[in-house]
Parts: structure tokens; sequence; C-alpha cells
């Protein structure tokens, strides 16, 4: 009765935790990439789904709601969690890049005006630079701020380039690499150890692999 | 209407605070019973003291002024503050000192568990003794306080700061480089600390060891035979001694199952030197006990006196134990009179107060939103004649049974 429970971010990055979960040989009867359950199980091996919003990952591992998760390192550099970072997956790999209009890239010697999802990450990497910014906090679609003159610049994560692209941005700088990591709770890590250690020593034979495997999936 | 509230303090109501006295209560019992004696350190420190060798991390503090320009702050910890009164207050060294307390902790903290920025912190710190008999009795008293608490699923990690630390004892590593890989290991960051450690230069069996160090964990002694293998210089192996020690010790009280072992553990106050635990209740991540050993901390004050404690954090406490406390019938008796039978209300519940019987008197105008489940009995006078509200409605009662009632408590 005793289940593992495994917080996963929503979106595309659950499909991809998902494949890596069943190429260590789990199987998720009910998964569908279009379905809407939010909780599915493994019960040969008493392992236990919960798709969450991304940022709430680490909340679920942090208060033992799920004993490990997956969330992309975005998510784990904006706020500080009290829980275990094991292991770098290689998966949902992208990058936090600085963007703008291509020919207008701004005078960083005075106050820059910044629009991003991750106001701590950007704060961080300009007091590095010793470079004075307003951060203005958005949820989405930031895009749209250098277009519209809310900042001059924006910090948020690019993976193919599109969506800037087709709005007229560039990107100007890469600022970190992201990718997607194994967290654990400070607790359940050694209450439930074996279970925990079965998931991590297969998962890293998987990523010294260079990624699930295909044959498996299919 | 303006928002007076500040983030991060809290009102105390009344069922709260109930679970706060029985629950200090019980630890003031311990703490007694183990030979402590309860101490109390200002509420406002001096920031230069919290700031001797990094001591304290200098954004977690509440600071101000006071009128001669001297920066103060507000005790954001407790453990310092007894190493400097045991060090002013008994200047020999030889002095064997064991102190406890129930104090309020300001601190600046950003988590998603913890909201709190002022708390209650219970503790003990036992000085003038280094052997392991020292380190054993604080953590099977802290456990001992858990246990009576009621808090079933406890585990508590024991570590040794000095393992770590030996470790690198014949090597150059630069002190960046040693925060780096100390950070990857807190966090059991295996996949950053194994490349981490490709980009820096370190002979290769240390590296080896560093990249296991992080699942070091587990049931006690098999973590501890398995510590023992990676052990390269007498320090070490001194760390691994003395954890079997304690553990050992423990064994007497009877504590061990509740104890585990994790030589991941680094300093996260600098003043830890030997021994550390950390212990854990109900899956929640965050850590509602920690403690260790703190030998060089004295020696700052001028006392050189080894010593060691532990800190609860009872907010936190409270809230994991929510439920479990009983509010029921807190007092003994309401009672409710009306305008004529004032004078005959007043006077009968002063005779039962004499008696050290809890009575709410009150015009029964005003005793519409009046909680009637916090009373034993509930009583009403209506015109100089006394109800009792019993399940089955009200019974008309006498003076005489009305003093029963507490002549019955007295048996």
């Amino acid at each position: 009765m005793n289940y593992l429970n495994i917080a996963l971010a929503k979106g595309r990055l659950a499909s991809k935790a998902i494949e890596l979960l069943i190429s260590c040989g789990y199987s998720f009867k009910d998964y569908c990439k279009e379905s809407r359950k939010l909780i599915f199980e493994d019960e040969i091996n008493n392992i236990k789904i919960t798709l969450v919003k991304s940022p709430d990952v680490p909340v679920y591992v942090e208060n033992g709601a799920a004993d490990i998760g997956i969330v992309g390192k975005d998510i784990l550099l904006e706020n500080k969690y009290n829980v275990y970072e094991l292991l770098n997956l290689n998966v949902g790999k992208c990058n936090m890049c600085i963007a703008g209009f291509k020919d207008k890239i701004p005078d960083y010697s005075k106050k820059v005006v910044v629009g991003t999802k991750y106001p701590n990450i950007t704060k961080n990497h300009f007091s590095q630079l010793n470079i004075l910014t307003d951060i203005v906090k958005l949820n989405g679609s930031v895009e749209l701020a250098p277009i519209v003159g809310l900042s001059d610049i924006i910090v948020d994560i690019v993976e193919s380039g599109n969506t800037l692209k087709e709005n007229g941005l560039v990107v100007h700088e890469n600022i970190l690499e992201i990718s997607a990591r194994l967290i654990a709770n400070k607790v359940t890590l050694k209450t439930k150890y074996h279970k925990i250690q079965n998931i991590i020593q297969s998962l890293e034979s998987i990523v010294e692999r260079g990624g699930p495997d295909e044959k498996v999936l299919s | 209407m303006n928002n007076y509230n500040i983030e991060g303090f809290n009102d105390i109501h009344f069922e709260e605070l109930q679970g706060y006295d029985a629950v200090t209560k019980i630890i003031e019992e311990l703490m007694h019973t183990y030979g402590y004696t309860q101490v109390l350190t200002p509420t406002f420190e001096s920031y230069d003291m919290y700031d001797i060798d990094g001591a304290f991390p200098r954004q977690k503090m509440f600071k101000l002024v006071d009128n001669d320009g001297k920066v103060l702050v507000l005790r954001p910890d407790a453990t310092i503050p007894i190493a400097r009164m045991a060090a002013t207050g008994y200047k020999c060294k030889e002095d064997c000192l064991k102190f406890g307390y129930i104090t309020t902790i300001f601190k600046h903290i950003s988590s998603t568990t913890s909201f709190r920025k002022e708390f209650m912190q219970a503790g003990v710190e036992y000085l003038g003794n280094e052997s392991a008999d020292c380190d054993a009795e604080i953590i099977s008293l802290a456990s001992n306080i858990l246990v009576n608490l009621g808090l079933e699923k406890l585990h508590i990690d024991i570590g040794e700061v000095s393992y770590l630390n030996s470790l690198f004892n014949d090597t150059s590593i630069n002190p960046t480089e040693k925060v780096k890989i100390l950070n990857y290991i807190e966090n059991k960051n295996i996949g950053e600390l194994r490349n981490y450690l490709i980009s820096i230069d370190l002979p290769l069996n240390i590296k080896e060891i560093l990249c296991e160090i992080p699942m070091l964990f587990g049931q006690f002694e098999d973590t501890i035979y398995r510590a023992k293998g990676l052990c390269i210089n007498e320090s070490m192996k001194n760390a691994i001694d003395n954890m079997e020690q304690t553990y050992e010790i423990i064994k007497n009280y009877g504590y061990e199952k509740y104890v585990f072992a994790d030589l991941g553990f680094t300093n996260q106050f600098n003043y830890y030197s030997g021994l550390i635990f950390k212990g854990y209740v109900n899956g929640i991540g965050e850590s509602i006990l920690s403690g260790g050993r703190y030998d060089t901390l004295s020696s700052t004050f001028g006392v050189d006196r080894p010593a060691s404690g532990f800190g609860i954090n009872i907010s936190l406490l409270i809230d994991v134990l929510h439920n479990s406390f009983e509010t029921k019938h807190y007092f003994d008796m309401l009672l409710m009179y009306d305008d004529p039978s004032t004078s005959v209300a007043i006077s009968t519940s002063q005779v039962f107060r004499s008696k050290r019987y809890t009575v709410n008197c009150i015009n029964e105008k005003y005793s519409n939103c009046i909680k009637k489940e916090n009373y034993k009995y509930v009583v009403k006078v209506i015109n100089k004649n006394f109800f009792i509200l019993t399940k089955e409605g009200l019974s008309s009662v006498t003076q005489d049974e009305l003093h029963g009632l507490y002549e019955e408590r007295c048996i």
C-alpha cells in the first residue's frame, strides 16, 4: 500500500518525463497525451503520478504531498525550496535568454527596464553584472512587453526561438541553460530510499545513454 | 480601513495559545527531569556579536539602531547569546552547565512551508562536556520531547561536519570551490557535483569519495560501515568513531529507532564543529529539530569550553499538531443572569472563585456569542432562581446542589 508519489510539471515536460519513466520499465495504462486525467497509477510497482502546474512541483515535494518530482531548473532557480536536487535529466532543454529588438541593444550603463516571468533570476543576473534594472513581472506572453513599450528587453525561456521570431524579436544573449531535474523530499528520500534508488539508477543510466529508448516507447 | 498586519507576524488566538501552553509545559517538565535549568537572554543583542566569523547570515537578521548609534538585532538565534551568557557568568572553564530555554526567535526566512518571521523555539545548551555522553543525552532528550508530544513519524539524521571537512585536509582546494562542492552535497545534487568535479583540479580518489557522500545516508549501522570504508585519514576515522559511540549510548535511552545517519550534512551555521543532527516529522521537508556540537564558539567569548545543544521550532510543531488540542471545558461554569439577579449571581460566582473554580459570570444580554461547549456547566439565574442546563433542558437547582459541583471536583 506504500505508494511512491511522483509530481510532474504539466505540459510538454510531463510527456517527456513519463516517456523516461516508461523506459525505466514502469507502465501507466490509462495515460495518453490528450487525457485530462491528473493522476495515473502503476499498480504493479505501486507508483502514482500527479500532474501539477510546474511551479507547484517543488511545493508538493517540499511538503511531502509527493516524494519525488520532475521539474525545470528555471523553477528551482526562481525560488528556494527545501528539497534535494538529485539529477540533471538532460531532457526539456532550453535556454534562459535576454531578448529584444534586433537593432536595439539597450545602453547597459543606464537603467534598463526588463519584462519577465522570472524576476528573481533576472535580478540576480543583472545585479552580478552591476547593471541597474527595473523589473516588470509578467505572467505570460512576455514577448509583447518590448512591442507595446512596457520594457526595453525581456528575460524568458527560449526553446526553438519561433515565438520570438514571429513577434519580431531576437535573442541578445543566453544567460543560463535549463533542463529537467529530479527532486526529492528531504525525508521520504530516506524512508522510501529503496524505491527511489531504483528510479534514480534507471534514470541515470538512461541519461547516460542519451535519452529514452525509442523501441520501448512504441 | 487600513490594514496594519505585517507579513510573517501573527496574532495568536485562544485555541492556538492553549496549544503553546500544552507544548511548553511538556517541554519544560522534560528539560527539568534531565537536569536543565531555564534561562532567558535579552530580545535585543549586539549586531557585532552575530557577525563574528560570519556566524549568522546578515540578511536574515532584523536590525535596528539604538540612541548611541549602536546596531542591535532582534534575537535571530538562541545558541550564541547563551554561549555568551555562560562565558560571562561562569568564567571557570571546568564548570559544566546545562541550560534550557523557550523563547521567541526573529528571522527573515523565505520558505514555502514556513511564513513566520517570529517563532517560538525551545532548546537546551549543554556546556563543558565534550564526551559522546553529552551528545547522546541531547539527542535523546530531543527525541523524548517529540515522542511525548505524540509525533510518531519522527526521523532524526545524525552527521559529522569534520568528516567532510577532513577530506580536504591535505588538498590545496580554494574556498570558493569548496563552498560550491559543499552546496552540491547539501542538496544531494549528484549530477551537478560530478560535472563540477570534472572541471576542477583535485586528486582522483578524493573526487570519487566526494561523489559517494551525497548518498551516504540511511540506516545507522549500515551507513557507518560504508562511511568507514571511505576514510582516508585519522580525523575522518575519529568523526565516525564519535558517531558510533554516540549511537551506542542513545541505545541506552531507547531512542535509536528514530536515529539515522547522513554524512552529507554540511556546516549550515559556521559555529558547528562536530556532530550535528536534524529532525523531521510527518514527511515535512523543513526540519523541526536541529542542533549539534559547537566546541569553538565559547572561546570567542573568552572561555574555551566545549558545548552541544539543540533547538525545536515550536511554532512549526503547533502547525503540525494542529487539531490535537482539546479546547472543551476550558472553564468550569458559565453563569448567566437577568437584571434582578445581578447581586445574587455575582456573590455566588465570588464564592466559587474563592475555591479556584473558573466562572464566567455575565448578564444574559451579552451572552449570545459565548461558546457553551467551552464550559463544563451552564447555569442560568432567572429572578434569583438557579437553573442548570442539561441535555433535557433547564432544570431547577438549589444553591446547595450548586455548591456540590465544586466539592465534587475537589474529591
